[in-house]
């Protein structure tokens, strides 16, 4: 860093910050364009307040998910996706075992009125209250 | 809007509005008086200080003036610089005022066993955040202003009741002496 950089980093960091004076700034702006360091720090301080933020934002983040449990809106896309699909699964399970159930007892229904034989007649002796 | 109403429903007295409100803004206060205080139990202390302020004053919110967030961040911050003026007068102020130390001193974890990894999220939050811990009070919550907050000049300086100069100045040796320290660690 040359001798008189130190003497502009308070003005370029007014200047960075939009609250420089328009003196200050073209001084500042004429030392920026032919000062690669200076550059540097610009760059620098540009990412430490990035870092400051980033933190701000983590520690709020993991707060809320310790304090309350995620919420919905913090919840990875992957995650909504697996309950959906664990939802979709329960009431496909649901329906199926439903019409499974409907199915045998109709297919009772017809073997009790219609068939014959050992099955047959084992199915008309598991629906013989209902008639 | 939404927030406007739910902001005009609590100081109404509902119960239900200032739950939310509460719930949404609650991480957000934490994390500022977290990075101010630099202690997780007195920084969930003072974000239920904050929360209770805010709820007393909830009827002079005025959303002309700015958001409720930066409301809620200039009350904790207000509050924080109280707080640490009353450790500072009872002399239980460790890390802050220490000078002439390098960062790894103050660190809360043991320096010769742990080498922290700046490219670990985790880790380099720890740092950032020892980092901050290092600058005096008043650049450390003008930088959470300006840069957690996205406040101007400006707004910093009324709310601290500083000049913008003082506010300015802050601001640049705080982020002038957090860049030697973030380069000093790999943060940069």
């Amino acid at each position: 860093m040359r001798g008189d950089c130190f003497r502009f980093l308070p003005l370029l960091h007014d200047w960075t910050e939009g609250v420089a004076d328009q003196e200050d700034e073209m001084l500042a702006l004429s030392h920026l364009r032919s000062c690669p360091r200076c550059q540097k720090v610009i760059a620098e301080w540009d990412q430490v307040g990035r870092l400051i933020n980033e933190s701000l934002l983590s520690v709020s983040a993991t707060y809320q998910r310790t304090a309350f449990g995620a919420s919905k809106e913090d919840q990875p896309v992957s995650e909504v996706a697996f309950s959906l699909f664990l939802s979709a699964v329960a009431v496909a399970t649901l329906f199926l075992s439903f019409g499974t159930g409907l199915t045998v007892y109709a297919a009772r229904w017809i073997a009790w009125l219609t068939g014959s034989g050992p099955f047959l007649d084992f199915l008309r002796q598991l629906t013989r209250p209902f008639t | 809007m939404e927030e406007i109403r739910l902001i005009d429903r609590a100081a109404e007295g509902d119960r239900d509005a200032l739950q939310i409100l509460m719930v949404r803004f609650r991480p957000r206060i934490f994390s500022v008086a977290y990075h101010l205080l630099g202690d997780r139990e007195e920084a969930e202390d003072l974000t239920q200080e904050a929360l209770l302020r805010a709820i007393d004053r909830l009827p002079y919110f005025d959303a002309r003036k700015g958001s409720f967030l930066n409301w809620l961040v200039t009350l904790t911050v207000r509050l924080g610089f109280n707080w640490l003026e009353k450790k500072k007068r009872e002399g239980l102020l460790r890390a802050f005022s220490s000078q002439g130390e390098s960062w790894s001193e103050t660190a809360d974890w043991d320096p010769n066993g742990f080498h922290p990894d700046p490219s670990n999220d985790y880790h380099r939050q720890q740092l950032i955040r020892l980092c901050l811990s290092r600058l005096p009070e008043t650049q450390r919550s003008a930088l959470l202003l300006r840069y957690g907050q996205g406040m101007s000049v400006r707004e910093i300086s009324e709310l601290l009741g500083v000049a913008d100069g003082t506010v300015k100045s802050w601001l640049f040796r705080g982020r002038e002496a957090l860049r030697v320290l973030f380069k000093e660690i790999g943060l940069l």
